[in-house]
């Protein structure tokens, strides 16, 4: 099962190309860079201006997909940590 | 809820993504390595899934470090009647002996 729009709330963020589309936080917005650590509550995106931590409940994320395919996460989805995700949440969206 | 197959395969997935991270890491940032390796075999676990013998000795039980003969890692063979293959992780001086000969019966 590779990375897709539909199993991406389950899968490995960390190594994908994300930026940050929205935030409670306007410093935040525009951050871009692959994913390099996850944890419960944040993501560090590796950026030319270094390693930001952002909260997955603030911001909504652009992530690009290996296969190409380019789609817009609420940071509020990927709650969980990462060994979590793995699991369940089935919930319809 | 989703089939025992389908978890264990996308847990295998993100198993190898995260492996290739840490051994593609490991010569820039230890630390981050060290954590994808963790991360890796917390999905593991959590899927309830077994790692093949051939991943389970690449990484330092202890401290997770991949283990790499020369950087990270000291591998010496011992032989004679009872042989060994001893692997030393240079990072946490955790050391693994496996035995070289099967047991005759």
């Amino acid at each position: 099962m590779r990375r897709s729009p539909r199993n991406i709330l389950r899968h490995e963020l960390i190594g994908l190309r994300a930026r940050v589309a929205e935030s409670r936080n306007p410093c935040q917005v525009g951050i871009e860079g692959v994913i390099v650590d996850e944890t419960m509550k944040t993501i560090v995106i590796e950026t030319p201006r270094g390693r930001k931590r952002v909260f997955k409940e603030e911001v909504k994320l652009v992530l690009w997909l290996p296969d190409g395919t380019r789609l817009l996460v609420d940071g509020r989805e990927l709650r969980g940590r990462p060994e979590d995700r793995l699991k369940k949440r089935v919930r319809g969206w | 809820m989703k089939s025992v197959r389908e978890l264990r395969d996308l847990a295998w997935q993100r198993i190898k993504i995260l492996l290739r991270l840490a051994d593609n890491t490991i010569r820039s940032d230890e630390a981050l390595a060290r954590r994808y390796v963790e991360l890796a075999f917390r999905i593991a676990a959590k899927a309830r899934l077994r790692l093949p013998r051939s991943l389970k000795r690449r990484y330092c039980r202890r401290c997770k470090v991949p283990l790499v003969p020369g950087l990270t890692a000291r591998v010496r063979i011992k032989g004679g009647e009872d042989g060994r293959l001893i692997v030393t992780c240079l990072r946490c001086g955790y050391v693994r002996r496996y035995p070289l000969r099967k047991r005759s019966t």
